[in-house]
């Protein structure tokens, strides 16, 4: 519902300060009159409550990515478009794919689904399907090693799929698997660029994860490798023999195939960053995942270092930002962004 | 980790370590205790695991005793406590999940948990063998042959033989 009162009283506050100031300089811009709005989702329940973000004026604020959960609906008060404030809206839930909306200052017209909004006072999210990332899994084993490296794999994909599916990342996986012959494949990420230019042993389209015996070729070096740091993050090693892989291995190193690699001096990794991440997060844990921080459901989907919005990519999203390096907050929703009860 | 300040590591590493330095102690700082906690708990390891290298360089006797109580006596009680729980819930969500996709069901309950406990259990006891093999200083060797004696399980002494006989790999 638009607050007409209290955006014709706000008008003429902002009007009759602007007019004060006249004669010392050029007013800043007016927002938009202000409104609430109700957001509501359709096809969404309590089992699966989205998750909003909200960055863009409230009241006198800029805001920045701030976490609504919806019950049903969420109302964000007081909204107005004020052209120096980004705005974004983002929704998540359990589910269902993950949804974005900006307004594009150097586009035309893009600010009118959101001049909508507050206008009618409601906006309505329909969350899209879960979005399938496309993995090709290489089997690199010899024949008395095939059924090891098929219970690895499969082990792995029974945890990753209820990860990515319940826990709000909007994503699915699609996968396919082919065996190779070891002695074709290397063993390190040293290698990457060279794999990547062999059609033989890597699929451009997909991201390419290759479960051998030992990552190279050392017994227990490590469960998995991921090769951003060679910037081949679609480029991923799982180490079959390893005395324990851990079930989350595969959604872990995934999620640094999708963007989850900030701060670089970190990896993204989250363990014992105590009052930030608690010991079961996404990129901290060799037991189970328990929880994925707003901030890092948004890198998976939305930021630049995703393979999914890889440049060349058919996935784009609506919204595509640099994120930054740091914990907290910046052209991205912090990674360390939590929001208490959600995913329900 | 340019943005953590000397003091904040200081206290965050405490903290952690009254949670789980049982059996990394002596002689190691609380910094440096992390260090080696990083890489028992690892999933990615091959940082970890250098990070460990570069402490036995400055710190060999006391690494190399922490490496050794984690592979006898394997990590705290109150951790392995904390993982079954940890275990339970991610049972509960991915058996509802398969019986959304009507797939068949997980093993029993006790079955799962044990099991993935156990997993645990043996990778950070064999990761305390692995690091002491990529030290190899005489110390860690002596830790290795004498862990060889101990009723130790399967894996873990798997994990133990490579450490002192394959370790570090001889170049090609």
């Amino acid at each position: 519902m638009v607050n007409l009162m209290t955006s014709r009283f706000g008008f003429a506050v902002a009007a009759s300060f602007g007019f004060s100031l006249a004669c010392t300089k050029a007013p800043p811009p007016s927002p938009s009159p202000s409104a609430n709005v109700v957001v509501d989702f359709p096809g969404t329940a309590a089992a699966n409550r989205p998750l909003l973000l909200y960055s863009g004026r409230r009241g006198p604020d800029c805001d920045s990515f701030q976490a609504s959960v919806a019950n049903p609906t969420v109302t964000l008060t007081d909204v107005s478009f004020d052209p120096s404030c980004q705005v974004e809206i983002d929704a998540f839930a359990p589910g269902l794919g993950a949804w974005a909306q900006k307004i594009d200052p150097l586009v035309a017209g893009s600010e009118t689904w959101f001049l909508n909004a507050i206008a009618t006072g409601t906006l309505s999210i329909t969350l899209p399907d879960l979005t399938a990332v496309p993995l090709r899994i290489w089997l690199v084993a010899t024949p008395s090693e095939m059924t090891l490296a098929k219970g690895v794999r499969d082990d792995l994909l029974d945890k990753a799929y209820p990860i990515l599916e319940t826990m709000g990342t909007g994503l699915t996986l699609d996968t396919l698997s082919s065996d190779l012959n070891p002695a074709i494949v290397p063993k390190l990420c040293d290698d990457a660029p060279a794999m990547a230019g062999d059609a033989t042993i890597y699929d451009s389209n997909r991201i390419n994860v290759y479960f051998l015996a030992n990552y190279g070729g050392v017994f227990d070096l490590t469960p998995a490798w991921n090769c951003w740091q060679e910037d081949h993050p679609e480029i991923v090693f799982i180490s079959f023999e390893n005395t324990h892989v851990p079930p989350p291995t595969l959604a872990h190193e995934v999620a640094h195939s999708l963007g989850l690699v900030h701060p670089n001096a970190l990896g993204g990794h989250t363990n014992f960053e105590p009052g930030l991440f608690t010991p079961y997060n996404l990129m901290a844990t060799n037991i189970d995942v328990l929880n994925i921080s707003i901030g890092q459901l948004y890198a998976l989907n939305f930021s630049s270092d995703s393979w999914l919005n890889r440049p060349g990519s058919t996935m784009t999203r609506p919204v595509v930002r640099t994120c930054q390096d740091v914990w907290g907050a910046g052209a991205c929703a912090a990674l360390t962004l939590f929001k208490s009860g959600w995913p329900p | 980790m340019a943005t953590v300040t000397r003091a904040r590591w200081t206290r965050m590493a405490a903290l952690l370590c009254a949670l789980g330095c049982r059996d990394v102690q002596g002689g190691l700082s609380p910094a440096d205790q992390i260090t080696v906690l990083r890489y028992l708990d690892c999933l990615d390891c091959i940082v970890a695991l250098d990070s460990v290298r570069a402490l036995a360089l400055r710190q060999p006797d006391a690494t190399v005793d922490s490496l050794n109580s984690a592979l006898i006596l394997g990590p705290p009680p109150q951790v392995v406590t904390a993982a079954e729980s940890v275990l339970a819930i991610g049972y509960v969500r991915d058996s509802a999940w398969r019986l959304t996709r009507g797939l068949k069901p997980l093993e029993q309950r006790a079955i799962y948990i044990n099991d993935a406990r156990q997993g645990f259990v043996d990778a950070y006891q064999a990761r305390g063998a692995m690091g002491m093999g990529w030290i190899r200083s005489p110390r860690a060797r002596a830790y290795l042959d004498s862990a060889l004696t101990r009723p130790l399980r399967a894996p873990v002494l798997r994990a133990v033989r490579y450490a002192r006989d394959s370790l570090p790999p001889r170049p090609p």
